[in-house]
Protein backbone atom coordinates (compact mmCIF):
# COMPACT_ATOMS: atom_id res chain seq x y z
CA UNK A 1 0.00 0.00 0.00
CA UNK A 2 1.35 3.43 -0.93
CA UNK A 3 2.33 5.65 2.00
CA UNK A 4 -0.15 8.34 2.98
CA UNK A 5 0.56 12.03 2.56
CA UNK A 6 1.19 12.35 6.30
CA UNK A 7 3.59 9.40 6.29
CA UNK A 8 5.61 10.87 3.43
CA UNK A 9 5.73 14.27 5.18
CA UNK A 10 6.94 12.54 8.35
CA UNK A 11 9.60 10.69 6.36
CA UNK A 12 10.77 14.00 4.87
CA UNK A 13 10.89 15.60 8.33
CA UNK A 14 13.01 12.68 9.53
CA UNK A 15 15.30 13.09 6.51
CA UNK A 16 15.70 16.82 7.23
CA UNK A 17 16.36 16.22 10.94
CA UNK A 18 18.95 13.57 10.05
CA UNK A 19 20.95 16.00 7.90
CA UNK A 20 20.54 18.76 10.48
CA UNK A 21 21.76 16.55 13.30
CA UNK A 22 24.73 15.37 11.20
CA UNK A 23 25.69 18.98 10.70
CA UNK A 24 24.97 20.53 14.10
CA UNK A 25 24.90 17.53 16.47
CA UNK A 26 21.34 18.16 17.65
CA UNK A 27 17.81 18.84 16.42
CA UNK A 28 16.96 22.46 15.51
CA UNK A 29 16.03 24.47 18.60
CA UNK A 30 12.25 24.86 18.92
CA UNK A 31 11.47 22.29 16.25
CA UNK A 32 7.88 20.99 16.47
CA UNK A 33 7.25 17.98 14.26
CA UNK A 34 3.45 18.37 14.43
CA UNK A 35 3.45 22.04 13.44
CA UNK A 36 6.32 21.96 10.92
CA UNK A 37 5.06 18.80 9.21
CA UNK A 38 2.54 20.93 7.27
CA UNK A 39 5.34 22.88 5.62
CA UNK A 40 7.04 19.66 4.57
CA UNK A 41 3.72 18.38 3.25
CA UNK A 42 3.37 21.53 1.10
CA UNK A 43 6.89 20.98 -0.13
CA UNK A 44 5.99 17.46 -1.29
CA UNK A 45 2.82 18.80 -2.93
CA UNK A 46 4.81 21.36 -4.93
CA UNK A 47 8.00 19.49 -5.72
CA UNK A 48 7.23 15.82 -5.30
CA UNK A 49 8.93 13.67 -2.67
CA UNK A 50 12.16 12.94 -4.59
CA UNK A 51 12.85 16.55 -5.58
CA UNK A 52 11.96 17.77 -2.08
CA UNK A 53 14.68 15.46 -0.70
CA UNK A 54 17.17 16.80 -3.26
CA UNK A 55 16.34 20.39 -2.29
CA UNK A 56 16.88 19.60 1.40
CA UNK A 57 20.22 17.96 0.58
CA UNK A 58 21.17 21.03 -1.51
CA UNK A 59 20.11 23.34 1.33
CA UNK A 60 22.83 21.86 3.53
CA UNK A 61 25.51 22.54 0.89
CA UNK A 62 24.73 26.27 0.97
CA UNK A 63 26.26 28.76 3.36
CA UNK A 64 22.91 29.78 4.89
CA UNK A 65 23.75 30.39 8.53
CA UNK A 66 22.18 27.83 10.87
CA UNK A 67 20.06 26.28 8.07
CA UNK A 68 16.82 27.26 9.82
CA UNK A 69 13.72 25.16 9.16
CA UNK A 70 11.61 28.26 8.60
CA UNK A 71 13.88 29.50 5.80
CA UNK A 72 13.67 26.13 4.06
CA UNK A 73 9.89 25.96 4.28
CA UNK A 74 9.38 29.55 3.12
CA UNK A 75 11.94 29.41 0.28
CA UNK A 76 12.09 25.87 -1.09
CA UNK A 77 11.01 27.18 -4.50
CA UNK A 78 13.96 29.61 -4.57
CA UNK A 79 16.31 26.90 -3.34
CA UNK A 80 15.02 24.60 -6.05
CA UNK A 81 15.83 27.21 -8.71
CA UNK A 82 19.28 27.83 -7.25
CA UNK A 83 19.91 24.10 -7.14
CA UNK A 84 18.99 23.79 -10.82
CA UNK A 85 21.22 26.75 -11.74
CA UNK A 86 24.10 25.20 -9.80
CA UNK A 87 23.59 21.84 -11.51
CA UNK A 88 23.43 23.52 -14.90
CA UNK A 89 26.65 25.41 -14.14
CA UNK A 90 28.30 22.20 -13.01
CA UNK A 91 27.41 20.49 -16.30
CA UNK A 92 28.69 23.48 -18.28
CA UNK A 93 31.98 23.29 -16.41
CA UNK A 94 32.28 19.56 -17.04
CA UNK A 95 31.71 20.15 -20.76
CA UNK A 96 34.18 23.03 -20.83
CA UNK A 97 36.74 20.84 -19.09
CA UNK A 98 36.38 18.22 -21.82
CA UNK A 99 36.70 20.92 -24.52
CA UNK A 100 39.71 22.39 -22.75
CA UNK A 101 41.38 19.01 -22.51
CA UNK A 102 41.03 18.47 -26.26
CA UNK A 103 42.23 21.99 -27.03
CA UNK A 104 45.25 21.60 -24.76
CA UNK A 105 46.24 18.35 -26.49
CA UNK A 106 45.96 20.03 -29.87
CA UNK A 107 47.89 23.06 -28.64
CA UNK A 108 50.65 20.87 -27.22
CA UNK A 109 50.93 18.97 -30.49
CA UNK A 110 51.13 22.23 -32.46
CA UNK A 111 53.70 23.74 -30.12
CA UNK A 112 55.74 20.57 -29.70
CA UNK A 113 55.26 20.51 -25.93
CA UNK B 1 50.08 89.51 -25.12
CA UNK B 2 47.14 87.15 -25.43
CA UNK B 3 47.06 84.10 -23.21
CA UNK B 4 47.57 80.60 -24.61
CA UNK B 5 44.04 79.63 -23.54
CA UNK B 6 42.55 82.48 -25.58
CA UNK B 7 44.78 81.62 -28.55
CA UNK B 8 43.55 77.98 -28.58
CA UNK B 9 39.92 79.07 -28.38
CA UNK B 10 40.51 81.66 -31.07
CA UNK B 11 41.98 78.97 -33.36
CA UNK B 12 38.96 76.75 -32.74
CA UNK B 13 36.59 79.58 -33.60
CA UNK B 14 38.48 80.41 -36.79
CA UNK B 15 39.36 76.87 -37.96
CA UNK B 16 36.00 75.43 -36.83
CA UNK B 17 37.79 72.26 -35.65
CA UNK B 18 36.13 71.89 -32.26
CA UNK B 19 36.77 68.12 -32.21
CA UNK B 20 40.36 68.90 -31.21
CA UNK B 21 39.26 70.30 -27.84
CA UNK B 22 35.97 68.48 -27.22
CA UNK B 23 37.53 65.85 -24.97
CA UNK B 24 39.59 68.33 -22.96
CA UNK B 25 39.05 69.15 -19.32
CA UNK B 26 37.68 72.60 -18.45
CA UNK B 27 40.53 72.96 -16.02
CA UNK B 28 42.99 73.36 -18.86
CA UNK B 29 41.38 76.63 -19.93
CA UNK B 30 41.94 78.40 -16.61
CA UNK B 31 40.12 81.73 -16.51
CA UNK B 32 38.55 80.95 -19.92
CA UNK B 33 36.59 77.95 -18.62
CA UNK B 34 33.26 79.74 -19.11
CA UNK B 35 34.12 80.54 -22.74
CA UNK B 36 35.23 76.96 -23.36
CA UNK B 37 31.98 75.63 -21.84
CA UNK B 38 29.90 78.06 -23.87
CA UNK B 39 31.54 77.02 -27.17
CA UNK B 40 31.19 73.35 -26.31
CA UNK B 41 27.53 73.64 -25.21
CA UNK B 42 26.69 75.72 -28.27
CA UNK B 43 28.21 73.09 -30.52
CA UNK B 44 26.39 70.26 -28.77
CA UNK B 45 23.08 72.11 -29.09
CA UNK B 46 23.33 73.61 -32.60
CA UNK B 47 25.92 71.32 -34.23
CA UNK B 48 28.02 74.23 -35.35
CA UNK B 49 30.90 76.25 -33.91
CA UNK B 50 29.68 79.72 -32.86
CA UNK B 51 30.82 82.80 -34.70
CA UNK B 52 33.66 84.71 -33.07
CA UNK B 53 31.50 87.86 -32.97
CA UNK B 54 28.93 86.06 -30.85
CA UNK B 55 31.60 85.12 -28.31
CA UNK B 56 32.95 88.64 -28.26
CA UNK B 57 29.44 89.98 -27.67
CA UNK B 58 28.75 87.53 -24.86
CA UNK B 59 32.16 87.79 -23.23
CA UNK B 60 32.97 91.45 -23.86
CA UNK B 61 36.26 91.59 -22.08
CA UNK B 62 37.82 88.61 -23.86
CA UNK B 63 40.35 89.21 -26.61
CA UNK B 64 40.81 86.61 -29.32
CA UNK B 65 44.12 87.04 -31.09
CA UNK B 66 44.48 86.42 -34.81
CA UNK B 67 46.15 83.12 -35.42
CA UNK B 68 46.83 80.92 -38.42
CA UNK B 69 48.46 78.09 -36.46
CA UNK B 70 46.86 74.63 -36.28
CA UNK B 71 44.59 74.20 -33.26
CA UNK B 72 46.26 70.90 -32.33
CA UNK B 73 49.66 72.57 -32.18
CA UNK B 74 48.38 75.39 -29.98
CA UNK B 75 46.58 72.92 -27.71
CA UNK B 76 49.79 70.92 -27.25
CA UNK B 77 51.57 74.13 -26.33
CA UNK B 78 48.86 75.03 -23.82
CA UNK B 79 49.05 71.57 -22.26
CA UNK B 80 52.80 71.89 -21.83
CA UNK B 81 52.41 75.21 -20.07
CA UNK B 82 49.59 73.89 -17.90
CA UNK B 83 51.56 70.82 -16.78
CA UNK B 84 54.61 72.93 -16.03
CA UNK B 85 52.58 75.42 -13.95
CA UNK B 86 50.75 72.69 -12.08
CA UNK B 87 54.00 70.89 -11.27
CA UNK B 88 55.39 74.10 -9.84
CA UNK B 89 52.23 74.53 -7.72
CA UNK B 90 52.49 70.96 -6.44
CA UNK B 91 56.11 71.53 -5.39
CA UNK B 92 55.27 74.83 -3.70
CA UNK B 93 52.32 73.30 -1.88
CA UNK B 94 54.53 70.49 -0.67
CA UNK B 95 57.07 73.01 0.60
CA UNK B 96 54.30 74.90 2.41
CA UNK B 97 53.04 71.66 3.92
CA UNK B 98 56.54 70.92 5.19
CA UNK B 99 56.67 74.31 6.90
CA UNK B 100 53.21 73.61 8.36
CA UNK B 101 54.61 70.40 9.86
CA UNK B 102 52.98 67.76 7.66
CA UNK B 103 54.84 64.44 7.77
CA UNK B 104 57.02 63.46 4.80
CA UNK B 105 55.02 60.29 3.90
CA UNK B 106 51.77 62.27 3.91
CA UNK B 107 53.31 64.97 1.72
CA UNK B 108 54.68 62.36 -0.65
CA UNK B 109 51.26 60.73 -0.89
CA UNK B 110 49.64 64.06 -1.71
CA UNK B 111 52.31 64.91 -4.26
CA UNK B 112 52.02 61.55 -6.00
CA UNK B 113 48.24 61.88 -6.19
CA UNK B 114 48.48 65.39 -7.65
CA UNK B 115 51.19 64.47 -10.16
CA UNK B 116 49.31 61.36 -11.28
CA UNK B 117 46.24 63.47 -12.01
CA UNK B 118 48.38 65.48 -14.39
CA UNK B 119 48.82 62.34 -16.49
CA UNK B 120 45.48 63.00 -18.18
CA UNK B 121 46.91 66.17 -19.72
CA UNK B 122 49.93 64.44 -21.22
CA UNK B 123 47.97 61.86 -23.16
CA UNK B 124 45.53 62.12 -26.01
CA UNK B 125 42.51 60.22 -27.16
CA UNK B 126 43.98 57.95 -29.82
CA UNK B 127 42.39 57.97 -33.27
CA UNK B 128 42.89 55.28 -35.83
CA UNK B 129 42.09 55.46 -39.53
CA UNK B 130 40.77 52.11 -40.70
CA UNK B 131 41.46 52.93 -44.34
CA UNK B 132 45.20 53.40 -43.72
CA UNK B 133 46.22 49.90 -44.85
CA UNK B 134 49.94 50.68 -44.76
CA UNK B 135 49.84 51.62 -41.08
CA UNK B 136 47.79 48.50 -40.37
CA UNK B 137 50.26 46.25 -42.21
CA UNK B 138 53.13 47.80 -40.24
CA UNK B 139 51.25 47.17 -37.00
CA UNK B 140 50.55 43.53 -37.93
CA UNK B 141 54.23 42.98 -38.71
CA UNK B 142 55.18 44.31 -35.27
CA UNK B 143 52.58 42.10 -33.60
CA UNK B 144 53.89 39.07 -35.50
CA UNK B 145 57.44 39.67 -34.26
CA UNK B 146 56.18 40.01 -30.69
CA UNK B 147 54.01 36.94 -31.07
CA UNK B 148 56.89 34.84 -32.41
CA UNK B 149 59.02 35.96 -29.47
CA UNK B 150 56.36 34.81 -27.02
CA UNK B 151 55.75 31.42 -28.61
CA UNK B 152 52.56 32.37 -30.42
CA UNK B 153 50.90 35.13 -28.38
CA UNK B 154 51.46 38.88 -28.76
CA UNK B 155 50.77 39.45 -25.06
CA UNK B 156 52.32 37.81 -22.03
CA UNK B 157 51.50 34.08 -21.89
CA UNK B 158 49.92 33.01 -18.61
CA UNK B 159 52.07 29.88 -18.47
CA UNK B 160 48.96 27.71 -18.06
CA UNK B 161 48.27 25.70 -21.20
CA UNK B 162 44.52 25.64 -20.54
CA UNK B 163 44.35 29.44 -20.67
CA UNK B 164 47.04 30.06 -23.27
CA UNK B 165 45.33 27.69 -25.71
CA UNK B 166 42.02 29.59 -25.27
CA UNK B 167 43.35 33.15 -24.98
CA UNK B 168 45.33 33.67 -28.17
CA UNK B 169 46.24 37.29 -27.47
CA UNK B 170 47.90 36.44 -24.15
CA UNK B 171 47.79 39.13 -21.47
CA UNK B 172 48.19 41.95 -23.95
CA UNK B 173 48.70 45.70 -23.40
CA UNK B 174 45.48 47.31 -22.20
CA UNK B 175 43.91 44.06 -21.03
CA UNK B 176 41.94 44.15 -17.82
CA UNK B 177 41.92 40.69 -16.23
CA UNK B 178 39.75 39.83 -13.25
CA UNK B 179 40.30 36.92 -10.88
CA UNK B 180 37.43 36.19 -8.54
CA UNK B 181 36.82 33.74 -5.75
CA UNK B 182 35.55 33.18 -2.23
CA UNK B 183 37.85 34.10 0.59
CA UNK B 184 40.60 31.58 1.34
CA UNK B 185 40.03 29.59 -1.84
CA UNK B 186 43.37 30.11 -3.59
CA UNK B 187 42.95 33.25 -5.69
CA UNK B 188 45.88 35.21 -4.21
CA UNK B 189 48.15 32.21 -4.45
CA UNK B 190 47.21 31.52 -8.05
CA UNK B 191 47.74 35.17 -8.97
CA UNK B 192 51.23 34.97 -7.44
CA UNK B 193 51.92 31.97 -9.66
CA UNK B 194 50.69 33.97 -12.66
CA UNK B 195 53.25 36.64 -11.71
CA UNK B 196 56.00 34.05 -11.33
CA UNK B 197 55.22 32.59 -14.76
CA UNK B 198 55.43 36.05 -16.36
CA UNK B 199 58.69 36.75 -14.52
CA UNK B 200 60.18 33.42 -15.68
CA UNK B 201 59.48 34.57 -19.25
CA UNK B 202 61.53 37.70 -18.60
CA UNK B 203 58.75 40.21 -17.85
CA UNK B 204 58.99 42.74 -15.07
CA UNK B 205 56.17 42.07 -12.61
CA UNK B 206 54.75 44.48 -10.05
CA UNK B 207 52.36 43.13 -7.41
CA UNK B 208 50.37 45.51 -5.22
CA UNK B 209 49.48 43.36 -2.25
CA UNK B 210 47.18 44.98 0.27
CA UNK B 211 46.20 41.68 1.82
CA UNK B 212 49.52 40.40 3.07
CA UNK B 213 52.88 41.81 4.03
CA UNK B 214 55.58 41.95 1.35
CA UNK B 215 57.61 39.41 3.35
CA UNK B 216 54.71 36.98 3.40
CA UNK B 217 54.23 37.46 -0.32
CA UNK B 218 57.93 36.92 -0.91
CA UNK B 219 57.79 33.57 0.89
CA UNK B 220 55.03 32.38 -1.41
CA UNK B 221 56.86 33.57 -4.48
CA UNK B 222 60.18 32.01 -3.41
CA UNK B 223 58.43 28.68 -2.78
CA UNK B 224 56.94 28.83 -6.28
CA UNK B 225 60.15 29.98 -7.94
CA UNK B 226 62.11 27.20 -6.24
CA UNK B 227 59.51 24.62 -7.34
CA UNK B 228 59.45 22.99 -3.93
CA UNK B 229 63.08 23.41 -2.93
CA UNK B 230 61.95 25.77 -0.16
CA UNK B 231 58.52 25.28 1.32
CA UNK B 232 56.36 28.12 2.59
CA UNK B 233 56.39 27.00 6.23
CA UNK B 234 60.17 26.73 6.36
CA UNK B 235 60.56 30.13 4.76
CA UNK B 236 58.05 31.62 7.19
CA UNK B 237 59.92 30.25 10.21
CA UNK B 238 63.37 30.92 8.77
CA UNK B 239 64.28 27.25 8.90
CA UNK B 240 66.34 27.15 5.75
CA UNK B 241 70.01 26.64 5.07
CA UNK B 242 71.21 30.22 4.46
CA UNK B 243 74.09 29.14 2.20
CA UNK B 244 71.84 26.88 0.18
CA UNK B 245 69.38 29.74 -0.16
CA UNK B 246 72.06 32.21 -1.26
CA UNK B 247 73.39 29.77 -3.86
CA UNK B 248 69.90 29.20 -5.22
CA UNK B 249 69.07 32.93 -5.23
CA UNK B 250 72.31 33.86 -6.98
CA UNK B 251 71.62 31.38 -9.74
CA UNK B 252 67.96 32.36 -10.00
CA UNK B 253 68.26 36.14 -9.89
CA UNK B 254 71.48 36.77 -11.75
CA UNK B 255 70.63 38.90 -14.77
CA UNK B 256 66.90 38.49 -14.09
CA UNK B 257 64.35 41.27 -14.46
CA UNK B 258 62.87 42.72 -11.30
CA UNK B 259 59.85 41.37 -9.41
CA UNK B 260 58.43 44.17 -7.26
CA UNK B 261 56.00 43.77 -4.38
CA UNK B 262 54.30 46.96 -3.23
CA UNK B 263 52.44 46.98 0.06
CA UNK B 264 50.84 49.65 2.19
CA UNK B 265 51.60 47.61 5.31
CA UNK B 266 48.02 48.33 6.35
CA UNK B 267 48.79 52.01 6.91
CA UNK B 268 47.54 54.20 4.12
CA UNK B 269 44.79 54.13 1.57
CA UNK B 270 45.99 52.93 -1.81
CA UNK B 271 44.29 54.39 -4.87
CA UNK B 272 44.86 53.87 -8.60
CA UNK B 273 46.81 57.16 -8.49
CA UNK B 274 49.19 55.61 -5.95
CA UNK B 275 49.58 52.56 -8.19
CA UNK B 276 50.16 54.83 -11.19
CA UNK B 277 53.00 56.54 -9.33
CA UNK B 278 54.55 53.12 -8.68
CA UNK B 279 54.12 52.21 -12.35
CA UNK B 280 55.90 55.44 -13.28
CA UNK B 281 58.70 54.49 -10.89
CA UNK B 282 59.19 50.83 -11.81
CA UNK B 283 57.83 50.63 -15.39
CA UNK B 284 56.52 47.05 -15.02
CA UNK B 285 55.33 44.89 -17.92
CA UNK B 286 52.38 43.61 -15.89
CA UNK B 287 50.63 44.72 -12.69
CA UNK B 288 48.79 42.39 -10.30
CA UNK B 289 46.56 43.91 -7.61
CA UNK B 290 45.35 41.99 -4.59
CA UNK B 291 42.50 42.78 -3.92
CA UNK B 292 39.91 45.31 -5.22
CA UNK B 293 37.87 45.72 -2.06
CA UNK B 294 40.97 46.88 -0.13
CA UNK B 295 41.70 49.70 -2.59
CA UNK B 296 40.16 53.18 -2.56
CA UNK B 297 39.14 54.86 -5.78
CA UNK B 298 40.84 58.14 -6.72
CA UNK B 299 37.92 60.14 -5.35
CA UNK B 300 38.10 58.12 -2.09
CA UNK B 301 34.37 57.42 -2.25
CA UNK B 302 32.83 56.10 0.95
CA UNK B 303 29.96 54.29 -0.73
CA UNK B 304 31.25 50.83 -1.66
CA UNK B 305 29.24 50.46 -4.87
CA UNK B 306 30.44 53.83 -6.16
CA UNK B 307 33.95 53.01 -5.08
CA UNK B 308 33.98 49.69 -6.91
CA UNK B 309 32.45 51.17 -10.06
CA UNK B 310 35.08 53.92 -10.12
CA UNK B 311 37.89 51.50 -9.35
CA UNK B 312 36.87 49.22 -12.16
CA UNK B 313 37.01 52.09 -14.64
CA UNK B 314 40.26 53.43 -13.20
CA UNK B 315 41.97 50.02 -13.43
CA UNK B 316 40.82 49.68 -17.00
CA UNK B 317 42.15 53.12 -17.92
CA UNK B 318 45.38 52.31 -16.11
CA UNK B 319 45.86 49.26 -18.36
CA UNK B 320 45.16 51.27 -21.50
CA UNK B 321 47.15 54.37 -20.55
CA UNK B 322 50.25 52.39 -19.61
CA UNK B 323 49.82 49.82 -22.39
CA UNK B 324 50.27 46.93 -19.97
CA UNK B 325 47.94 44.16 -18.77
CA UNK B 326 46.41 44.74 -15.36
CA UNK B 327 45.31 41.76 -13.30
CA UNK B 328 43.12 42.39 -10.27
CA UNK B 329 41.39 40.20 -7.75
CA UNK B 330 37.86 40.62 -6.48
CA UNK B 331 36.16 39.05 -3.52
CA UNK B 332 32.69 37.72 -4.28
CA UNK B 333 29.36 38.27 -2.64
CA UNK B 334 28.49 35.22 -0.66
CA UNK B 335 24.90 34.56 -1.66
CA UNK B 336 23.54 32.42 1.12
CA UNK B 337 21.58 30.24 -1.25
CA UNK B 338 24.60 29.47 -3.36
CA UNK B 339 26.38 26.23 -3.20
CA UNK B 340 29.61 27.35 -1.65
CA UNK B 341 31.76 24.50 -2.89
CA UNK B 342 31.93 25.56 -6.53
CA UNK B 343 33.59 28.43 -8.41
CA UNK B 344 31.58 31.67 -8.20
CA UNK B 345 29.62 32.69 -11.25
CA UNK B 346 29.44 35.99 -13.11
CA UNK B 347 27.34 38.44 -11.18
CA UNK B 348 28.88 37.57 -7.85
CA UNK B 349 31.78 40.05 -7.83
CA UNK B 350 31.33 42.03 -4.64
CA UNK B 351 29.58 45.41 -4.75
CA UNK B 352 29.57 46.22 -8.46
CA UNK B 353 28.96 44.18 -11.56
CA UNK B 354 30.89 46.84 -13.53
CA UNK B 355 34.02 44.98 -12.42
CA UNK B 356 33.01 42.09 -14.67
CA UNK B 357 31.69 44.22 -17.54
CA UNK B 358 34.99 46.08 -17.81
CA UNK B 359 37.14 42.95 -17.89
CA UNK B 360 38.56 41.23 -20.98
CA UNK B 361 38.99 37.98 -19.12
CA UNK B 362 37.26 36.78 -15.94
CA UNK B 363 38.59 33.71 -14.16
CA UNK B 364 36.92 32.14 -11.18
CA UNK B 365 39.25 30.28 -8.82
CA UNK B 366 38.02 27.78 -6.29
CA UNK B 367 39.70 25.32 -3.98
CA UNK B 368 37.28 22.46 -3.37
CA UNK B 369 36.54 21.84 0.30
CA UNK B 370 38.99 19.61 2.17
CA UNK B 371 41.02 18.77 -0.94
CA UNK B 372 44.17 19.95 -2.67
CA UNK B 373 42.17 20.44 -5.87
CA UNK B 374 41.73 23.96 -7.22
CA UNK B 375 39.30 24.53 -10.06
CA UNK B 376 39.89 27.28 -12.59
CA UNK B 377 36.74 28.33 -14.44
CA UNK B 378 36.88 30.80 -17.32
CA UNK B 379 33.73 32.91 -16.87
CA UNK B 380 34.28 35.51 -19.60
CA UNK B 381 36.75 35.59 -22.46
CA UNK B 382 36.58 38.36 -25.06
CA UNK B 383 39.28 36.73 -27.16
CA UNK B 384 38.38 33.07 -27.30
CA UNK B 385 36.35 30.21 -25.85
CA UNK B 386 35.67 29.63 -22.18
CA UNK B 387 37.80 27.03 -20.42
CA UNK B 388 37.98 24.92 -17.29
CA UNK B 389 40.59 22.80 -15.59
CA UNK B 390 41.69 21.47 -12.21
CA UNK B 391 45.02 21.94 -10.52
CA UNK B 392 46.51 19.43 -8.14
CA UNK B 393 48.30 21.62 -5.67
CA UNK B 394 51.04 21.13 -3.13
CA UNK B 395 50.31 24.32 -1.18
CA UNK B 396 53.37 24.13 1.05
CA UNK B 397 55.75 23.66 -1.84
CA UNK B 398 53.87 26.06 -4.11
CA UNK B 399 53.66 23.48 -6.89
CA UNK B 400 50.55 23.54 -9.13
CA UNK B 401 49.94 20.88 -11.78
CA UNK B 402 47.18 21.26 -14.40
CA UNK B 403 44.80 18.36 -14.53
CA UNK B 404 41.46 17.57 -16.16
CA UNK B 405 40.13 15.09 -13.63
Amino acid sequence: MAPTKAQRANALVTFYLGLYTDRYGDKPFGFNRFRDRWGFEAMIDDLGYGLAKDVITYYFTTSRYGHPTKYLLYNYDVLNKDMRDAAEDEQIRIDLRADSKARVEQWKAEHGV
Amino acid sequence: MASKEATVLSAVLRNKDIHVILGESEELFGSYQDVFSFIKDYYVKYKTVPDINLIETNFGSVEFPDTTAATAYLLEDLRGEYISNRMEQVMLKSADAKIAGMSAPKRLEKMLASLSKLGQFSSNVRDLSLTDAEAAAEYFAKIKIKSDDNGGTPGIPTGFVTIDSAYPTGMAPGHNILLMGYTGKGKSMWSALLGVNAWLKGYKVMVVSLEMSPEEYRERVYAMMSEGMFNIDNLATGEIDPDGFRTWAKKKFEGATDFIVVSNAGNTEVTPNTVQAKIDTYRPDIVIMDYDQLFSDNAKSQNMTTRMMNLSREFKLMAVRNAIPVVHISAVTDEENDKRDSPPRLGQSAWAKAIEYDAHLVISIHRHDDTNIVELAGRKNRHGPLFNCFFKVDFKAGVWVEDFG
